[in-house]
């Protein structure tokens, strides 16, 4: 599959135990619904991101299950209670199978 | 006039709903009433009817471009183990597909706020239903004006 770019930001990097942490990530992908035709009115297969999950320091703080109603290039901001320091990983579960990943990191003072 | 324009428009409809059936499809879109949100809510409230608080729907009144519409959503809740929200399910009633997301938080999302970019067909209603871990649901529901839909129909 073509590499998809991933934009992940959050509001702060370094947090105090019990800050709330906001996340924000685009990721570029058609979102394809499968009810679009092309010129010559053939449909264009549905291709499209099923789900989403954020682990911090390898807890599960967030996830969504998209479907063709997300817009393409999914945009998507949540927040988490920090708690102790590690990755922010943010992954995109593809229809055809495939992951998009994206890291970021909390350090909890 | 009025009624011979009535009745040439019968036929036509007839006829369609003829050839969809002969076509095997089974909701052709002029005929079905609904998309079957009714039927994804309740199969998300497991029956029981959402209180119309607790849950903030954020959507702009008018969008001019269905195919990207900024939505928040925000639920009243302490978040903690013992009283926190578990999903948020959002439907558009004339959307396609009914679904249009499920967000899932925990306590260790500390706070139930959710913001994303979705897709409307058209002038249509948006859905939000909370569940909370003790089971109880809350709602709100908002109508958006769609200027051109975006639902990659054309």
């Amino acid at each position: 599959m073509a590499a998809h770019q991933v934009k992940i930001k959050l509001d702060k990097t370094e947090a105090k135990k019990g800050d709330i942490v906001e996340v924000k990530a685009l990721v570029y992908h058609p979102m394809e619904t499968g009810l679009r035709k092309d010129r010559s009115g053939k449909v264009i297969p549905r291709h499209i991101l099923k789900k989403f999950i954020c682990m911090v320091a390898g807890k599960e703080v967030f996830s969504a299950d998209f479907d063709t109603a997300i817009a393409a290039n999914p945009f998507i901001r949540f927040k988490f209670r920090a708690v102790q320091s590690g990755p922010v990983v943010l992954t995109w579960v593809d229809e055809d199978g495939s992951d998009i990943v994206g890291q970021a990191r909390i350090t909890v003072n | 006039m009025t009624a011979k324009l009535d009745r040439r428009k019968a036929l036509t409809i007839g006829a369609g709903a003829l050839t969809a059936t002969a076509l095997g499809w089974s909701e052709p879109a002029f005929a079905a009433k609904t998309n079957g949100f009714e039927k994804v809510i309740a199969q998300f409230t497991g029956g029981r009817t959402p209180a119309q608080s607790r849950v903030h729907l954020d959507l702009p009144k008018i969008a001019d471009d269905g195919g990207s519409v900024p939505m928040t959503i925000t639920v009243d809740s302490p978040m903690t183990e013992q009283s926190h929200v578990v999903d948020v399910l959002v439907v558009a009633e004339k959307n396609p597909r009914a679904h249009v997301v499920t967000f899932h938080f925990s306590p260790a999302s500390g706070v139930a706020e959710v913001s994303t970019r979705i897709r409307l067909a058209q002038t249509e209603r948006v859905i939000a239903i909370a569940k909370m871990n003790d089971g109880s649901v809350y709602m709100d529901r908002k109508e958006v004006t769609v200027t051109v839909g975006g639902c990659g129909t054309s």
